[in-house]
């Protein structure tokens, strides 16, 4: 359970990591991208704030210039309309004042002066008719038969004049059900001004009722004007209770194909208000008309925005990309300008980092980066210098360990020499004497080399020969030494005085203290094309855990020989060549042992010679 | 990863002058005008007033799809050939939509195949034999005729009491070629057959028609007149008056003049179809496809209602019967 738990959390860490990681290499990290990003960010944002505040004032202006422009266009359209069922009231005012009430309708009818009233507003009118309270007609204009079995006692335009004597009345549109056209099979769309009306002249004051039939087209046409045009906004009217008096998609309503929100409208005050109906936002302004009450409702969608939407859309999109467009250019511009001298700073770094030698450090651009360049440019020069000392004194160091170690067998030895001749002198051992001192001459000579530390094998032979000449003097031939060296490697190089201290301890801890001691120096070039120069002895040899030390540890105090441990010459002959050579001892107790020196095969030249001695040998190329 | 980035500006950059050369011309193309639609209407006997409500469905909806419409002037009883001729005179005009009241409902896959291969076809009033259609070409929008037939019937019945016993019917079956008209009388005998009724005559004469009803009146009269399309119906009103004598006459009629014979009492009872709603949709429809082609056509089925004398001038009735505003 907790392993699992313990898992869980491995499986969040690494993924947190892979996330990381991923966007470490997913977002750029360069300071022109990081400027480029952040300038178009910072833009957008302005802009996105700007085109939010312009697009609310405009939709706000655009709002309100609508709604003003709806209001305008419903006043106008209101008193048209109002103007229009003005005069029909007051043509019914006229008929009714001038000629009914005046006139005894049982002697006289009023036909012509509603001839003459019909003649005046034929455009706007079907007919004037006259009814006696219970539905008999009186009269009518024009002259016209009336339809066999119509009672308009049952019409609604008739009932509620008598209903309501003291209004007028406009009826809702609908078509005239009382005179017969018949030729033409023509029905009229009216609305129906009715009027209760005193008919005199009968002795007793009876009731009738006064119909002036307007003509519908007229309101028709007054409105299709006000809808005629191209927008989605349209006026319909409606009476106080929502029904529907005019309606640019009435017939398209009736039929189910569309629906208008005409019984919600009816109770909105005049103004402006907005609705959603059918899942459109629309502005909807209302004014009602005095005296009829009837209403006139602007209806403006508003969810597929106003005038010409596509094209502001198309627009916005332009303006973007132009804008995007030019903020990309731009920023990249500024964004390289202002990088500039960083950039170039960067290289001057790269140059560096590739080991460029003595790179050029850009300095230049503002004072920051003019400052940073400045010091690059003399931390460079200081690091430089501080590697060049550092090199020198390593080559010093390195120079003077050699010199330290060549030293280190001089006094020794020639003290032991020196006391070897005083001996030989004292003893009146002469020859023997002047053998010796002539053998420590060859053997100095050899050893000064002319301070060559590079010298010919043949010569480090010879050197290795004079002393052991010195030693079997000192040691009175207690061992026999022989030399055995291949005439064809006696012209390659060597470091100088390599065998001698091999000898010293062949001769120190091996035959030494022997009867019949030997000791072999075999010089000859190796299959490998190498050097191998073997100094074997028959001595002690030595144990396993001898000879580990001998190459590793220098810091045994010698208790007999030169004081020159085989370490020494092991480090010297690397130091010069490299890694891969030096020496081999291979010994076991008392079975003598036998030190290979493997040395590159390099001919003796004035120039090889230079060249290993100023440093540039194998080891340190390596 | 410099040249990763300058690819990418590279590649933003250049979708954004794809973006902004799109809009511009969009904008620029969007202040062209397309050229409207064009729509042909097919109809037998184009000026009559029986197709009044059918136009001002049409007009209106011409209207609010900015469609160019176009009434090809037609006598009456154009046969198949001049419809076809007529039609491929009004492609050849450039025509995208054709609406179309076939002649003749049989024989007439070549036809439709033919017209709605290259125009969008509506079938109005009647269906026809067509191919298999599985692309939606082309589609009809008619009233349910079996059931406008049984609702005559209905209203036969329902003026005698359901007892029709002693009355003869007499029939004005108009075009019997067309689908519309034979499921009417299909619909009518279906529920006339139990009323007791005696049918005195049917005739399917589409030419003088009046005539052919007083010829046929004159073997057998019939006492109930039944018209199962508007043309008939007149012409058994005409013959009414004619002879002056008193019939039932029931029937399917549109026209004003049927309206005028029913406010007259002359015609008892009149079965309307909605072809206001009809005129509208066949438009709508033909617009619906040429804005997808992908999606097919389909059979739509109007309303209609029953008008007697009593309810002509009824709220609800009176825009479907009085369309025309005078």
């Amino acid at each position: 359970m907790e392993d699992k738990s313990v898992s869980k959390e491995f499986d969040k860490l690494r993924s947190k990591w892979k996330l990381e990681r991923y966007m470490r290499n997913a977002v750029p990290r360069s300071i022109q991208v990081t400027i480029s990003v952040s300038f178009t960010i910072v833009a957008l944002v302005c802009m996105l704030a700007m085109g939010v505040a312009l697009y609310n004032s405009f939709s706000v202006r655009s709002e309100k210039m609508l709604t003003d422009s709806a209001e305008l266009t419903l006043d106008q359209t209101v008193l048209a309309l109002e103007d229009y069922l003005r005069s029909m009231r007051r043509m019914s005012d006229a008929i009714y004042y001038n000629v009914i009430k005046d006139q005894d309708i049982s002697r006289e009818s009023p036909i012509e002066q509603m001839n003459l009233l019909y003649e005046a507003h034929k455009d706007y009118l079907i007919s004037l008719a006259l009814y006696t309270e219970d539905g008999q007609l009186v009269c009518a204009s024009p002259v016209a038969v009336e339809k066999p079995e119509v009672d308009v006692t049952t019409q609604d335009w008739f009932k509620t004049a008598l209903a309501r004597p003291e209004n007028l009345h406009f009826s809702l549109p609908h078509v005239q059900n009382i005179f017969v056209d018949d030729p033409t099979f023509r029905y009229y769309w009216v609305t129906s001004l009715s009027r209760a009306v005193e008919l005199g002249g009968r002795g007793v004051p009876e009731q009738g009722v006064l119909l002036v039939d307007m003509n519908y087209a007229v309101i028709k046409q007054m409105l299709e004007g006000v809808n005629d045009n191209p927008s989605e906004q349209y006026v319909y009217l409606c009476d106080n209770s929502g029904a529907i008096i005019y309606h640019p998609m009435l017939m398209q309503i009736e039929a189910g194909l569309y629906r208008e929100n005409n019984s919600v409208a009816a109770s909105y005050d005049d103004g402006s208000h907005k609705e959603e109906f059918m899942r459109e936002k629309r502005i909807v302004t209302v004014k009602t008309m005095s005296y009829t009450g009837w209403k006139l409702v602007s209806v403006i969608p508003t969810s597929n925005s106003y005038l010409g939407m596509k094209d502001i859309r198309y627009f916005v999109m332009m303006i973007l990309s132009i804008t995007l467009l030019a903020m990309l250019i731009l920023n990249r511009m500024v964004a390289r300008r202002v990088t500039r001298p960083i950039t170039k700073l960067n290289d001057s770094i790269r140059e560096i980092e590739m080991g460029k030698v003595n790179p050029s450090v850009y300095i230049g651009g503002p004072s920051e980066i003019e400052h940073l360049g400045k010091t690059l440019r003399r931390s460079y020069d200081q690091i430089d210098q501080l590697m060049k000392d550092m090199v020198a004194s390593q080559e010093e160091k390195r120079k003077s360990e050699l010199d330290a170690l060549q030293s280190q067998i001089n006094p020794h030895f020639l003290y032991n020499t020196l006391d070897s001749i005083v001996w030989m002198i004292e003893g009146a051992k002469y020859d023997e004497a002047v053998f010796m001192i002539t053998q420590l001459a060859s053997l100095f000579r050899v050893s000064l080399s002319s301070g060559k530390t590079i010298i010919p094998i043949e010569d480090e032979i010879r050197h290795a020969s004079n002393y052991m000449n010195i030693q079997k003097v000192r040691f009175k031939d207690a061992f026999t030494i022989d030399f055995d060296i291949d005439e064809e490697i006696k012209n390659y190089c060597t470091v100088k005085l390599i065998v001698q201290p091999i000898l010293e301890n062949a001769v120190y801890y091996g035959v030494k203290d022997m009867e019949d001691g030997e000791i072999r120096v075999k010089g000859f070039k190796g299959e490998d094309g190498d050097i191998y120069i073997t100094v074997s002895d028959n001595g002690f040899g030595m144990s396993s855990e001898q000879l580990e030390f001998l190459l590793t540890d220098d810091t045994r105090v010698r208790k007999k020989g030169s004081g020159v441990g085989l370490i020494n010459v092991q480090r010297r002959i690397q130091l010069r060549f490299g890694q891969e050579y030096g020496l081999k001892i291979e010994s076991e107790p008392d079975e003598g042992c036998v030190v290979t020196i493997h040395l590159p095969a390099i001919e003796y030249t004035e120039e090889n010679r230079k060249a290993l001695e100023s440093g540039k040998e194998r080891g340190d190329e390596e | 990863m410099k040249s990763n980035r300058n690819l990418f500006i590279l590649v933003v950059a250049v979708l954004l002058s794809i973006v902004l050369v799109a809009s511009t011309s969009a904008l620029i193309m969007s202040g062209v005008r397309e050229d409207p639609v064009r729509i042909s209407v097919v109809v037998d006997d184009s000026g009559s007033t029986r197709w009044a409500s059918f136009l001002a469905g049409l007009e209106q909806a011409a209207k609010d799809n900015g469609v160019k419409l176009n009434v090809v002037p037609t006598g009456r009883n154009f046969t198949l050939k001049q419809q076809q001729m007529a039609i491929n005179d009004e492609i050849a005009d450039g025509a995208d939509g054709v609406v179309l009241q076939i002649a003749s409902s049989r024989g007439t896959e070549e036809m439709i195949s033919e017209v709605s291969n290259k125009v969008v076809l509506m079938l109005v009033d009647t269906t026809a034999d067509m191919d298999v259609d599985v692309e939606g070409k082309s589609a009809c929008i008619d009233a349910d005729n079996l059931a406008v037939g049984r609702a005559l019937a209905n209203e036969v019945r329902i003026a005698f009491g359901n007892d029709l016993s002693g009355h003869k019917l007499g029939i004005v079956a108009g075009n019997q070629k067309q689908n519309s008209l034979i499921e009417r009388m299909e619909g009518f005998n279906e529920n006339i057959a139990s009323s007791g009724a005696v049918v005195a005559w049917t005739d399917n004469s589409i030419v003088d028609v009046s005539e052919r009803i007083e010829i046929c009146q004159s073997q057998e009269k019939a006492d109930i007149l039944v018209a199962l399309d508007n043309t008939g119906l007149e012409a058994v009103c005409d013959y009414a008056l004619r002879t002056g004598d008193k019939f039932y006459i029931f029937g399917e009629g549109t026209s004003i003049k049927n309206v005028s014979y029913l406010d007259d009492g002359i015609i008892n009872s009149m079965v309307v179809p909605n072809e206001y709603y009809m005129g509208y949709q066949s438009i709508v429809a033909i617009m619906r496809r040429l804005d997808n082609k992908l999606t097919p056509m389909e059979d739509q089925k109007i309303s209609y209602r029953v008008v007697n004398r009593e309810n002509l001038f009824d709220e609800s009735n009176q825009r479907a019967l009085f369309p025309v505003v005078e």
